[in-house]
This record gives C-alpha cells, structure tokens and sequence, in this order.
C-alpha cells in the first residue's frame, strides 16, 4: 500500500512541475491572450 | 544574571531595532497601495530576502533536524526538496501573473476576475481559513518553542512576539515588512553559516559517519519507504501553500518583472539549504547516540553541548527572527487581502486616507485576535500545517490552469476545489493525513483537466489585464 501513496505522490508532482514548467516548450498552445498592449509580446514568447 | 533574563532581553532587543527600522521605513508610506502591495519596483535583493523571511519559519530552523533525526539523510532532503521546490515552481506562476494582471493587488483580483462569484467567495473563504490558521501555527509553535528551548514562558513569548510584530508591521505596511526581512534573513543566515561548522570542527565529520553505520544504519538508506513519501507528498502540500499564499502573489506584484524569475529561482534554492544545514545537526545526535527530552529540540540541544552558551543566543536570534518575519508576512497578506476584497467592495468609494487608516487598524485588530487565539496551546505545528495543506491542495490545479489555460471552465474550477477538499479530508481521516493530501491534488487535477476538456471555456485574458487599470480609473 505504501508503494502505491509512494508512485501517486510522485506523479502528481511530475504532473504539477509539468504544468507549471509546461508554458516555456508551449504546453498550452492556444493561451495567447488578444491585447496587443506593450510588454505584452514578450511574455508570450517566453511562454511559447 | 540567568538564561532567562538574558535571553528576554535579545529578544527585546532584537525587537526594538525591528520597531525603530519600521518607523523610519514608515515615513516613505504615503498611499494604501504602498501599504499593501509596495511599488512595484522591488529588486534581486530586497524581494529574494523578502521571500527568504516569510517562508523560512521557526519550523524551518527545528523541524528539520526533528525529521532527519526521525528518517535520517532522506528526511533532511525531503524537508528541504518540499519547501525549496514550491518557490522555485512559483517562478513561472510569478512572471505570468505580471504579465497578465500587471496592476493586480491580491491573488482575490485574480480569482475574482478569471472565475466567477461562487468560485470567488468559496476561495476567500477558504484562503481566510489557511491564512489564519497559518498565522496561529507561528504563535503557538513560536511560543512553544521558546518556552521548550529557551525557557521563556509560553505566555511571555506568544504576547513578547505578536506585540513587536503588530507594532512594527503596522507602521509601514508591505514596506516595512519586506525591508525589515533583509536584516532578519541576514540573521538567519548566521545560524545556517556559523552553528553547523562550529559543531562539526568539535566533533569531527568521520567519527558522526561512522556512529551513524553503527548505531542506526538505516537512518543512511536514501531510499526509506516513509521518507519519500513524505518528501513527495510534503512537496504537494508545499506548493499548494505557496500558490494560495497570497504573500507569494503580493511579491510577485511587487516585484521587478524582469527580475522576477531569478528572485523567486534564487530564493528557493537559497531556502533549499536552510533547512539542510540545520539538519545536519541531528546527526550528530544519531551518530553520537545522544536525544534529547523532545525530539524536536535537537537542533538546539546538540549545538548548546558542541558550541556553548553562545552558539545557543545564536540560535535564539536566529529562530526568533524567523518566527517574527513570518508572522509579520502573514498579517500583511491577510490584511491586504481583506482590505482590497472585502473592504474595497464595501466602501468603494473610499479616498487613499481613509484606505490607509483602515489598513493599519486592520494591522492591529487581526494581530490581537491572532495573539488570543495562539494562546492556548491546542495544536502541534505541523499536525496544523498537514490539516491545512489538503485545502491547500485542492486549489493548485484551479490556479495553474487557470492562470495558463483559457480552456478551465470557472464552474469545473469550481467543483474541483469543492471535491477535492471533501475527499481529502475524507482520506486525512480515514487513510492517513499525508494521503489525504495526495488525494486532494488528484482530485483537483483530474476534475480540472477532464472537466475543461469536456466542457472547454475560452476566457478572455484581457479581462484580467484591465483589472488594475479599471481601479485605478475608478479610485482617480
């Protein structure tokens, strides 16, 4: 049982730094937001 | 003269240097906003030791050597491993959070304007929930701690340390706080510098190795079963704390916005070895088969045998600077959210005076209330911070996704956090509290990822880009 907590903790965890990370290789394709305001471009860059 | 009196008067002391430094910083706070939230501009050093100063708490200092005395090597990287990667995990959360609400206050402007009013009011609710009883788990283990180590009644030290805190953090607000931090991180410091080499030049590094090979081997298995659970699942709780912790959002406001993923990189890797080196004193207390009364006390026990009289003030000041950075850090955040999410909403036509004062009596107000309610002693530390962490949990993936993700749907968001807190709290009691954490952050992530894929919103992010411009116009 204890192997099972073990494996379920550590996934959750690679799933939470690969959410978090996830933006700078372009995980979530479609979060551009539409302001065209200045700053702006380059924060979605950085985010892909 | 005896310990006590004289370990009184270093915290008296310490505490007059802390009043005198608010006051002067005091005098450059002339906006609610300074108060609150600061300017906007804090830099590398001032915002990395500000995060420093909130996040290295007393339990920080003593409960790492508490839980590699109890799981050996692995227990002191998991400590570390479960609050250092939180920070570090914040630094991209941080820099979009600038991008995209560049005039935002509080995480309430974030929940308030991504999701809806039931998601907003739910939230507030709980975060009120996290916040004070996060701020209780400082008194009560501050006094706790004093009163074990340091023989200063529980009673003194609770009232000792909310007073000085309150009276310094209500004079300057946010600035005030944030600029003390520098020196009390400095402070820490010498603790994590200075104790662990000391103790180690008496005793000798190989003759601990040794002791520890024979006297508790499995204290050096990097691979114990109970260790990485709690390293993993304490990470969990770890970063959902800081997600929710609006003191990790009114920094990432504050400061500079190309400096931001460095400060928040740096401060995580800097808190990494805070509780690293203060773990490596209970070793010394495996190696050398010496315990003391409470297991929680090893860290100051071994260095008062290895360092003398002197290596434990060092100690005091260390731990005290601790406990009265987070606590001042907590009572910031939390007025600052009530003043922007409840006060504002009530009286939105108040001027920056009336803001101003509202906050410094919130600032007093809050602090007593904390201070009453610390004083009895009715829970350990980190029983509260495990209870805590399954709420804590529940709203990691509704804040992630929400701040990357146009797809998160606010009633999915919604019903997430709600069954997640459910179910684990339903695991904390019927499994075990570590489990009940884990269970949480599944909830929360599968209910938000399946939920938005089948039922896919697509927000507006300029709406959360106005949302500063828009108070400013109406405040003006």
């Amino acid at each position: 049982m204890m192997a099972f907590w073990i494996t379920a903790s550590i996934l959750l965890f690679l799933i939470v730094i690969a959410s978090t990370f996830g933006p700078m290789v372009g995980l979530y394709g479609e979060m551009e937001y539409t302001s065209k305001k200045e700053g702006v471009g380059q924060d979605e860059r950085f985010f892909g | 003269m005896s310990a006590f009196s004289v370990n009184i008067l270093v915290i008296l002391a310490l505490g007059a240097i802390f009043i005198a430094s608010s006051w002067y910083i005091s005098k450059k706070v002339s906006t609610a906003d300074d108060y609150i939230s600061g300017n906007g501009k804090l830099g590398v050093a001032f915002g990395t030791t500000s995060l420093l100063a909130f996040w290295i708490t007393g339990n920080t200092i003593m409960a790492a050597p508490e839980a590699a005395y109890g799981m050996g090597v692995i227990g002191a990287i998991a400590y570390s491993f479960l609050g250092g990667v939180a920070v570090v995990a914040f630094s991209p959360l941080g820099k979009r959070i600038h991008a995209i609400i560049p005039n935002g206050k509080t995480i309430g402007d974030f929940y308030k304007n991504r999701f809806d009013k039931k998601n907003y009011y739910f939230f507030l609710f709980m975060v009120f929930i996290y916040i004070f009883g996060l701020l209780m788990t400082q008194g009560i283990g501050g006094g706790l701690l004093l009163e074990q180590t340091f023989h200063i009644p529980y009673e003194l030290a609770v009232v000792l340390t909310f007073l000085i805190v309150i009276i310094y953090a209500s004079m300057g607000g946010f600035s005030s706080v944030t600029g003390i931090a520098f020196f009390q991180v400095m402070l820490i410091f010498v603790v994590v510098i200075v104790v662990p080499p000391i103790v180690y030049f008496n005793t000798g590094v190989a003759p601990i190795y040794e002791g520890i090979q024979k006297l508790a081997p499995e204290k050096l298995d990097l691979l114990l079963p109970s260790g990485i659970l709690f390293m993993f699942a304490g990470a969990m709780m770890g970063i959902g704390e800081v997600f929710m912790d609006n003191t990790f959002w009114q920094r990432a406001y504050a400061v500079r916005k190309e400096k931001l993923m460095s400060i928040f990189s740096l401060a995580g890797i800097g808190w990494f070895f805070v509780p690293l080196a203060t773990a490596t004193l209970a070793f010394v207390a495996i190696g050398t088969d010496q315990a003391p009364e409470q297991v929680n006390q090893v860290a100051p026990y071994i260095a008062e045998i290895y360092g003398g009289e002197f290596v434990s003030w060092v100690f005091l000041v260390g731990v005290w600077s601790a406990l009265a950075s987070t606590i001042a850090a907590i009572l910031n955040s939390l007025v600052s959210l009530i003043l922007n999410d409840v006060y504002k909403s009530i009286n939105p036509n108040a001027d920056n005076k009336k803001l101003l004062k509202m906050a410094k009596v919130l600032t007093v107000v809050i602090g007593v209330l904390a201070l009453l309610i610390s004083l009895p002693k009715f829970l350990t530390m980190l029983q509260m911070l495990i209870f805590l962490g399954v709420i804590n949990a529940a709203f990691v993936f509704p804040i992630i996704y929400g701040l990357f993700w146009k797809k998160l749907n606010a009633d999915v968001s919604f019903w997430a956090a709600i069954l997640a807190v459910i179910g684990g709290y339903i695991a904390y009691y019927t499994i075990g509290s570590l489990q009940g954490v884990v269970v949480s952050g599944w909830i929360s992530f599968l209910v938000c990822w399946i939920g938005s894929l089948v039922k896919p919103a697509n927000y507006d992010w300029e709406k959360l880009y106005r949302v500063g411009a828009v108070q400013e116009v109406t405040r003006k």
